[in-house]
């Protein structure tokens, strides 16, 4: 393609809108990043902050967007984990065989989670999905000559020959991998989660297999968690029960709700704020946890969706008209000419029908 | 007018990173000073017994003058370092590099839980930084130095002696119980019953404890696996008593210790409780079971005797400060010794000269003579560190094993006493 | 009682009861819906009219089958429904709705967070055809302006009728050869429901056939060539519409006085 027909796409595409170009401003960033700051402790902060980026990730689009809130999620995690380094150890596969194998089990896994979950909803579906991490962990601890019982398996090779090749393979993971997940969410068949998830009798009566759709959210689900699972493993060398652990599963819940439920991004961003503010705080260490807590209570008084909605809602604006996005900045649409006021002006909501598009005064 | 405005904050952004990356972040060790990493959970007894141990240990050094290194004189200076490992492993790994990278620490010591301390190792190896470890117990950590040394070799276990060696001392106690029922009671085959937690180490325990317990000469009625954290155990001891057991071998290293030997206590079981019961080494013993503890005798590392000259002076001062008795994990009192001591014979800080120096290590500590096997483990046996078998009578803890085992008998150590009840219960007349 | 010849209807329920636990919500109701009619059934609140459609659409037993090992699962279906000859009663409701029996559910439910042009989409979800689905997007967008004016806009901010206007819209984008509507006109203002009958009206002209469950008797009755009353999970009454204006019995379930 034309280099400045390229460009101008990607301006109309991205620069137009403050998000975006915020998103893209921070993957710049972190792209080049160690060519100014190469430190190991930062590197392997943030390396970390990619890989569990991309489980909340996952997090995200099963429980915020198909609405199957799972409270197990680590299962998909430690099974990757444990799958992924016991190949490496026993079976002496690379890291490039491993992860991607750690992930299909966890697949498996999506659907002996998913098929009993069918008929759950609500507090039960959620209930159900915490048994999963603990059976695991009992099987972890039962069969403790294989997995190492309560020390895990060790030994495991690198995920990259350097610290700085591993941040950038966690990087490029998680922008890939969520930028893939986002599309999925923006495709067809995320139409049918956002269906499934509001009104999943009415979704069924449009002909939609809502059962086939919900097995196959928990597959994908479970793939993306399950590449995390493996990434860390290689990443920290060990893979142990904590990967199965009730932290692991909640951490992702808090970093999504916190960045924004039903985005993919809202999940990708509220892990790059929180985990890197934990590590921060490690400089008041007796404090360190209640500190944390306080301050996500803080934000989300003020954000009570969260923080990418929140900021979206301060650098953009909807048009009343053709309810394209603007830059806030702006006074007309973009798209359609028509004039922008802020949200709450009068004359903006809903109208009667008949009456033609257009804001009053 | 919206791009200017992105691409300043982009431009404001980069510049940051810039000033950040110049003035960096962690300065080099400040001259003259040995820089030491206590690593362990800080809010829990664990990391807390870390800490004061080490504090006591580099107290004492700094104020004798300090650590020789070739012709000059270096402080000890500790880093206190929350892992909170038993919470979260990646956290505590990420607490070690950063004490590693940017406190730039001289040595790791500590650590408690195994998954963690394995996480933590691979750390301390990829910086070549030494690290001694005082509380993770399982043997395989160990194993590594064996397989893979250039690695490895940076790594050593100070306390405890590794978790193989912790069952065969508990079992040593179990026959030294045996040995007086045989004495005292004239019962040539005791009925054993064991009774194991619900957990991780307990299961190959479980196992074991059936196909030894026989080859002790005694008889094997049945294994008990309560939850480690239960409240109430008189359906086992109801059970075991049924059993007719006359040895209760136990193993409990979480809080249902403590309801188990009250309620062993108040039931009166008429049966001998020996074995590992970690509660039990805590100096609120007494007190959290009512007084019902006594009899109750435990595998633990420190006791008021003399192992070594060492001993009795480090147990008075840190019962002093702590206001409990040591556990294992103060070990990182020895640990610190042991390291200056390293460093003093290879007149260097260089890891690559004081490894070869602690390898060297002849140490008499607190807990025993110590000197490291070729997998960096600490020896256990007669003559170097044996672990001791420590009871509760009349409110006191105190050893009573070893007790001419092998010839060994630490001063102080006084005899085993059977329960009087378990005594009424069994004497042959 | 006048009944199209059994080769050329689309719909033929036979005997249908349905009970939830102890109570019967439906009576060995039988019905047809010949090809190209346009259908009522009329009655009084909880007569069954819900129901009738719901189980026609295999929602009940999948409500059925899901809600087994609990209280509410307690639900027995008897009976016969043939689909152009082809008995539905064991299908799941996604299949349903491929074979061209399509549900427009009572209280509109659209996918109140998804953008009118969403909502459209997601009922296309079975075409593959692009060329089809464009035709059937035109089609619906000639039918309802108001769809293609909003389409950017959240359809849970949409007034009653335009909502009422989707929900029949994205069941059209599924190209039904069975039309089932229920109570579209509930808490609509009487020129809204007006245009909207007179939009039903008109998809049935296009071929559609259709099948109104309505409470507006009048309404319903002025529009449909015939129709069938029930009341208290049984059928009272069907026929053309001069004969059930007439018919007393019709207004005594409209009226509510008496009981059969």
């Amino acid at each position: 393609m034309n280099p400045r027909r390229l460009y101008r796409r990607f301006a109309s595409e991205v620069l137009v809108l403050p998000g975006r170009t915020t998103v893209l401003a921070v993957c710049l960033v972190l792209l080049i990043l160690p060519l100014f700051h190469r430190h190991p402790y930062t590197l392997r902060v943030l390396s970390l902050t990619f890989i569990f980026a991309i489980f909340a990730a996952s997090w995200d689009l099963l429980s915020g967007f198909v609405g199957q809130l799972s409270l197990g999620h680590a299962i998909f995690f430690g099974v990757a984990a444990y799958t992924s380094a016991l190949l490496n150890l026993q079976a002496g596969l690379p890291p490039l065989v491993t992860i991607p194998a750690g992930a299909l089990v966890a697949v498996l896994m999506g659907l002996v989670v998913g098929i009993p979950c069918l008929r759950l909803k609500g507090q039960y579906l959620s209930l159900a999905t915490m048994g999963f991490p603990i059976i695991l962990t009992g099987l972890v601890y039962l069969f403790s000559d294989l997995t190492g019982g309560e020390l895990g398996v060790s030994g495991l090779a690198r995920l990259g020959p350097t610290r700085l090749s591993e941040y950038y393979i966690a990087l490029v993971l998680v922008l890939g991998l969520g930028l893939i997940m986002w599309k999925i969410t923006d495709s067809k068949v995320g139409l049918v989660f956002h269906a499934i998830r509001e009104d999943e009798i009415t979704a069924r009566a449009s002909g939609i297999n809502t059962p086939l759709y919900k097995l196959l959210a928990f597959c994908l689900s479970g793939f993306f968690a399950g590449i995390s699972g493996g990434l860390y493993s290689h990443f920290m060398r060990v893979a142990g029960p904590s990967t199965l652990s009730v932290l692991t599963s909640f951490q992702p819940v808090i970093w999504t709700i916190f960045g924004g439920v039903a985005s993919i991004y809202g999940a990708i961003a509220g892990t790059f704020v929180l985990y890197p503010l934990m590590e921060f705080l490690r400089v008041a260490p007796e404090l360190r946890t209640l500190i944390f807590a306080a301050l996500v209570v803080l934000v989300l008084r003020f954000m009570p969706e969260g923080l990418t909605p929140w900021f979206i809602d301060r650098v953009e604006s909807e048009c009343p008209r053709c309810k394209e996005h603007n830059a806030v900045t702006r006074r007309t649409c973009r798209v359609c000419g028509a004039p922008l006021g802020r949200p709450s002006a009068p004359g903006a909501g809903p109208f009667q029908p008949g009456k033609g598009g257009r804001v009053a005064g | 007018m919206t791009r200017k405005r992105w691409a300043a904050l982009i431009l404001v952004v980069t510049l940051l990173l810039t000033t950040f990356s110049v003035t960096g972040c962690g300065k080099a060790a400040a001259p003259k000073v040995i820089k030491i990493a206590v690593a362990g959970p800080m809010q829990f007894i664990q990391g807390q017994h870390h800490w004061l141990g080490a504090q006591m240990a580099a107290e004492e050094i700094n104020k004798a003058g300090g650590v020789t290194v070739g012709n000059k004189k270096y402080n000890i200076e500790l880093v206190q370092v929350d892992t909170n490992e038993l919470l979260s492993v990646d956290d505590a790994a990420s607490a070690v590099e950063k004490a590693i990278t940017v406190n730039k620490v001289n040595a790791i010591i500590g650590t408690i839980r195994s998954e963690a301390s394995m996480a933590i190792q691979e750390v301390a190896m990829d910086n070549k930084t030494i690290m001694m470890v005082c509380g993770a117990s399982l043997p395989q950590m160990a194993e590594k130095v064996g397989k893979d040394y250039n690695r490895y070799k940076y790594w050593f276990r100070v306390t405890p002696v590794n978790a193989t060696y912790l069952v065969k001392a508990s079992m040593l106690l179990l026959n030294h119980v045996g040995g007086v029922f045989r004495k005292e009671l004239g019962i040539q085959k005791p009925k054993v019953a064991a009774i194991i937690e619900k957990a991780v180490a307990g299961d190959p325990l479980a196992a074991a404890a059936a196909k030894l317990i026989p080859t002790f000469g005694m008889e094997f009625v049945g294994v008990w696996r309560p939850s480690p954290t239960a409240t109430d155990l008189t359906a086992e001891l109801t059970a075991i008593r049924k059993a007719g057991a006359q040895i209760i071998y136990t193993y409990f290293s979480a809080t249902a210790g403590v309801p188990y030997a009250k309620q062993w206590g108040e039931l009166q079981i008429p049966a001998a409780s020996v074995g590992i019961n970690v509660e039990a080494q805590a100096k609120g013993f007494m007190q959290a079971t009512g007084n019902k503890g006594n009899y109750e005798y435990t595998l633990n590392t420190y006791a008021p005797v003399q192992i070594t000259p060492k001993t009795l002076p480090f147990y008075e001062e840190f019962t002093k400060r702590a206001g409990q008795f040591p556990t294992y994990n103060a070990g990182t009192y020895d640990a610190i010794y042991i390291y200056k001591e390293a460093i003093e014979r290879a007149k260097s800080l260089d890891p690559e000269a004081v490894v070869p120096e602690l390898e060297k290590t002849n140490y008499l500590s607190a807990a025993g003579k110590i000197v490291f096997n070729k997998n960096h483990d600490v020896t256990w046996g007669p003559g170097y560190v044996t672990a001791l078998g420590t009871q509760w009578q009349d409110g006191k803890l105190v050893a009573v094993w070893p007790n001419g085992w092998e010839g060994i008998t630490y001063p102080g150590t006084v005899d085993y006493k059977l329960p009087p009840w378990v005594v009424s219960q069994w004497k042959k007349k | 009682m006048v009944t199209p010849p059994e080769a050329s209807n689309l719909l033929e329920v036979r005997g249908l009861t349905v009970c939830y636990d102890t109570a019967m919500l439906l009576n060995n109701v039988s019905l047809s819906v010949g090809r190209g009619e346009l259908v009522g059934l009329v009655g009084p609140n909880g007569a069954g009219k819900t129901t009738l459609l719901r189980t026609v659409a295999g929602l009940v037993r999948w409500e059925k089958q899901s809600k087994q090992g609990t209280r509410a699962g307690n639900i027995t279906i008897a009976g016969e429904v043939r689909f152009d000859g082809e008995r539905i009663d064991s299908l799941p409701p996604h299949v349903i709705a491929r074979r061209g029996l399509v549900l427009c559910p009572e209280r509109r439910r659209p996918f109140t967070e998804l953008t009118v042009a969403d909502n459209l989409m997601a009922g296309a979800y079975l075409q593959k055809d692009r060329r089809a689905l464009r035709e059937t997007l035109d089609m619906v967008h000639q039918m309802f302006p108001v769809l293609k004016q909003r389409a950017r806009q959240i359809s849970g901010t949409l007034s009653g009728g335009e909502q009422q206007m989707l929900a029949i819209g994205r069941a059209l984008m599924t190209r039904p050869r069975l039309l089932c509507v229920d109570e579209p006109s509930t808490g609509l203002s009487p020129l809204v429901k007006k245009e909207l009958f007179a939009k039903i009206s008109e998809i049935n002209r296009r071929g559609i056939t259709v099948l109104l469950v309505e409470q507006d008797t009048a309404l319903t009755l002025s529009v449909c060539a015939r129709s069938y009353v029930l009341s208290h999970s049984r059928i009272v009454a069907s026929g053309a519409r001069q004969d059930l204006l007439a018919d007393q019995t019709v207004h005594r379930s409209y009226l509510g006085l008496q009981s059969p």
